[in-house]
């Protein structure tokens, strides 16, 4: 018989490769054999969605194979997360997310969410077509240090524009940070209509934000 | 700021401009093709230009240098980044003009035979001139006469260039021409020829095709780019362009019709007629080429709610909307259903009937977007979903148009040791089109040479398999000057989130469908047509279980707005598909993002 190790080593390996049934079949199997969840969740399923982040930079994988990677991940984390205690811990950090006003699409931004989310942050997501006074309003409610706005379609560039400034323009406008990604933004776009960072893809998203709130892991 | 001269090469056109600009809009201005396939926001590089010489040039900007690289020591730059401001001599490279890259074919035909128009002819009486008080109703009273039965109405524009009623009573003819009740033309002398103009203006291509009305029959067709491609490639990027420039709109009009009005010329010389033998025209696109033609804003078709601003059709005398066709002449605009679901692809469903079928049918138009619709006589589905240029071949580092030269088919052999491209027009390979990169990846798939996770084997040959700036990539070809044509890991990537996208659209509307399972599979648009049917299955676009016969046309949405040429019932027909047709967002649908992740992978299930 497999030791518990082969099985914790198997369903890492599961979900680098997107295998999302091995990865839900070795997740039940860890479970049966007594693993603490919180172990599995620490120890192996969030360094293997490292992995896939570190390929994915390095231009060894591309987006595809990430979504995959990201949805298996999803899939056990929707298991054991009820197996888990009432987190208490110290979040690295809030950051408040949404796709821009007059924009629907959210897959780059609910992929970003998925990997802040098991970095270690604090997402509070505001969903599609969100108009800048929402983010300016959630921001404050909930006091976040960053705000990420998605945008895809070309036309959104007027309503980025105008989320960055009216959060320049709050009372939290000094204090926040403010990242954009998606694909129609350029860098340069961003960094002249005034916020701090630019992401181009989900991936890099996480390690901007890192970056912006000077994080080292 | 003082005026200053800008010299384009080879062209050697020169113009004048008075303030900063980039080159790229003072190129527009000076009507010398540069491609702007990103709409000029500095991401694709396909506006690269030479500065030979400039007294005054904006400093490289970070998109720039991230694009062009070492390129920037000799001197190139992106026209839509680089600002001037004094004299400038900027060469196009040879590569990059657009204006080499004509879609001389025809459009090829499989036209039904269309029922032509009626046609009546009576003598004038003086009893109708004694019976009647205006010249109006003297017509109409001939034609009640020859057993026209149903209430007819004369446009009053036609009666305008008929001679005196004096002179009609000496020659004593009316001819007129009729089609479902609809008068065309009215004339004193044997109308001898008549014809329509059809265009179905897609924002790459548009087509036209010049219909005989008394034979009812395609007389000649052609096929051009949208020259509103300067202004950005894709769909997006024009209605940005419409939304920051002052005039975007107003140019983005002036540009299509242009074209159009070319094509007319063009298509009148192939058969010898004047403009002015045209009385009656269609037009079918995408929604946002309809607004354009119209003169609509844009703006509520690029954000949520997404709505058009009208979904009816509508029909306006042809010299109104700059359209030069006869002076009595009308422009009939079929309705377009969505924001993202155009006339041409509801003039598609009328051209297939699939509206009129039994069994279940699907019927696609593949292009930068897809739109989708799945149906029977009972019920028509529909929705639209985001590819992606790239399926088009645009955006990829090789990419281009399906123009001459473009690798359109890719076949490999012993392994991957051989690999045979078949180019548009034979000639020496200069890029890969979209219909190319897809057979690539069929034929890689085959030969199992790539991942069905979209990685690149290491049984390719090590000379034909490297690494690139961009990850792995493959070579297709090696000219003897060094030019290369490659596809990368990256592409292949970009290619399964455009397929994936389709592929869950399909899906989204199967599970909306609930009923029999779909009997028949068509797929059309320009680029769709161009795909194997076998690689399209290979690639896995077309779900398992889905009919196995798979059918392209090459021009539906084209041949429905011809249909629609020949009379009211077929322009009746096409509002009754607009209301059978139940659109399906996508984005907002809960099952989407997990179908596309599912669809994702390179596999026929």
């Amino acid at each position: 018989m497999e030791s518990a190790e082969e099985v914790l080593e198997g369903l890492k390996e599961a979900i680098i490769r997107g295998n999302r049934k091995g990865a839900l079949e070795l997740l039940q199997r860890s479970l049966e054999l007594k693993v603490d969840p919180q172990k599995i969740v620490d120890d192996y399923m969030i360094p293997a969605l490292n992995v896939v982040g570190k390929r994915f930079e390095e231009r060894k994988i591309f987006i595809p194979e990430m979504m995959i990677a990201a949805k298996s991940m999803q899939a056990c984390l929707d298991v054991i997360k009820p197996l888990l205690p009432k987190e208490e811990g110290k979040k690295k950090g809030v950051v408040v997310i949404g796709t821009v006003f007059g924009d629907l699409h959210d897959i780059g931004k609910n992929l970003v969410v998925m990997l802040l989310e098991n970095s270690g942050f604090e997402v509070i997501d505001l969903g599609v077509n969100v108009p800048p006074e929402r983010f300016v309003e959630e921001a404050r409610r909930v006091n976040a240090q960053v705000v990420g706005i998605s945008s895809l379609l070309t036309t959104g560039d007027p309503y980025v524009k105008k989320t960055v400034e009216t959060l320049r323009a709050s009372e939290i406008g000094d204090r926040i940070k403010i990242i954009c990604g998606g694909a129609a933004l350029t860098p340069n776009f961003v960094y002249s209509i005034g916020a701090d960072s630019y992401a181009p893809d989900a991936a890099s998203g996480v390690s901007k934000i890192k970056e912006i709130l000077q994080i080292d892991s | 700021m003082d005026p200053y001269l800008v010299t384009f090469l080879p062209s050697h056109i020169t113009l004048k401009a008075e303030r900063e600009e980039t080159i790229l809009e003072i190129s527009r201005r000076a009507g010398v093709d540069i491609e702007g396939p990103c709409g000029g926001r500095g991401r694709c590089g396909k506006c690269k230009v030479l500065v030979k010489k400039s007294k005054g040039i904006s400093e490289p900007s970070e998109e720039e240098r991230q694009i062009l690289k070492a390129l920037i020591s000799s001197g190139y730059r992106l026209a839509c980044q680089a600002v001037l401001r004094d004299e400038t001599t900027i060469s196009i490279p040879k590569a990059e003009k657009c204006s080499e890259v004509r879609t001389n074919k025809g459009i090829k035909g499989g036209f039904p035979k269309l029922r032509p128009v009626s046609f009546v002819e009576w003598e004038l009486e003086e009893s109708d001139i004694k019976a009647c008080p205006s010249k109006e109703e003297i017509i109409l009273r001939g034609l009640k006469r020859k057993g026209f039965k149903r209430e007819a109405k004369v446009e009053l524009e036609l009666l305008k260039g008929l001679p005196p009623l004096h002179e009609l009573l000496e020659k004593r003819l009316i001819f007129v021409l009729l089609k479902d009740g609809e008068i065309l033309k009215i004339a004193k002398d044997p109308i001898q020829k008549i014809y329509g103009i059809a265009f179905d203006i897609g924002t790459t291509t548009i087509g036209g095709y010049l219909v005989d009305l008394m034979e009812g029959q395609v007389a000649g067709s052609l096929a051009r780019p949208n020259a509103q491609r300067a202004f950005g490639h894709d769909v997006m990027s024009r209605v940005s362009f419409s939304m920051e420039h002052p005039k975007g709109l107003t140019l983005l009009r002036s540009s299509l019709l242009e074209c159009m009005n070319k094509m007319v010329e063009e298509l009148c010389d192939q058969i010898d007629i004047r403009p002015d033998m045209i009385c009656e025209g269609v037009l079918v696109g995408n929604t946002v080429m309809h607004h354009i033609f119209l003169g609509f804003p844009l703006k509520d078709l690029a954000h949520a709610p997404y709505r058009p601003l009208t979904t009816k059709a509508i029909r306006l005398r042809a010299k109104e909307t700059g359209l030069f066709l006869s002076e009595t002449g009308h422009v009939n605009l079929l309705p377009p259903k969505a924001a993202f679901l155009g006339s041409d692809i509801v003039a598609a469903v009328l051209a297939t009937g699939i509206h009129k079928r039994k069994e279940p049918s699907l019927l696609m138009d593949i292009g930068t977007n897809a739109e989708i619709v799945l149906g029977n006589r009972e019920r028509l589905l529909c929705t639209s979903a985001a590819a992606s240029p790239a399926f088009e071949g645009a955006h990829l580092k090789c990419g281009t148009w399906s123009m001459p030269g473009a690798i359109e088919r890719v076949e490999v052999e012993g392994g991957g040791q051989e690999i045979r491209l078949k180019t548009i027009g034979g000639l020496t390979p200069k890029g890969i089109c979209g219909s190319g990169v897809i057979s690539a990846l069929a034929s890689f798939l085959k030969a199992g040479l790539i991942s069905k996770t979209g990685r690149l084997s290491h049984k390719i040959p090590s000379s034909r398999l490297r690494e690139g700036e961009e990850g792995l990539e493959i070579l297709l070809y090696k000219g003897e000057g060094g030019e290369e044509v490659v596809i990368t890991e990256k592409e292949i990537g970009e290619i399964m989130l455009a397929k994936g996208a389709i592929k869950a659209g399909i899906q989204v509307l199967r599970r909306h469908w609930k009923g029999e399972e779909i009997s028949q599979v068509t797929v059309t648009g320009s680029f769709g047509a161009s795909l194997g049917p076998s690689d399209l299955k290979e690639i896995g676009l077309i779900p398992l279980g889905v009919a196995d016969t798979i059918k392209t046309v090459e021009n539906a949405a084209g041949i429905g707005a011809c249909m629609a040429l020949l009379g009211v019932r077929k322009r009746k027909e096409i509002e009754r598909i607009v209301s059978m047709m139940e659109y399906v967002e996508l984005s907002q649908d809960p099952e989407f993002e997990e179908l596309l992740v599912e669809g994702l992978l390179l596999e026929g299930a």
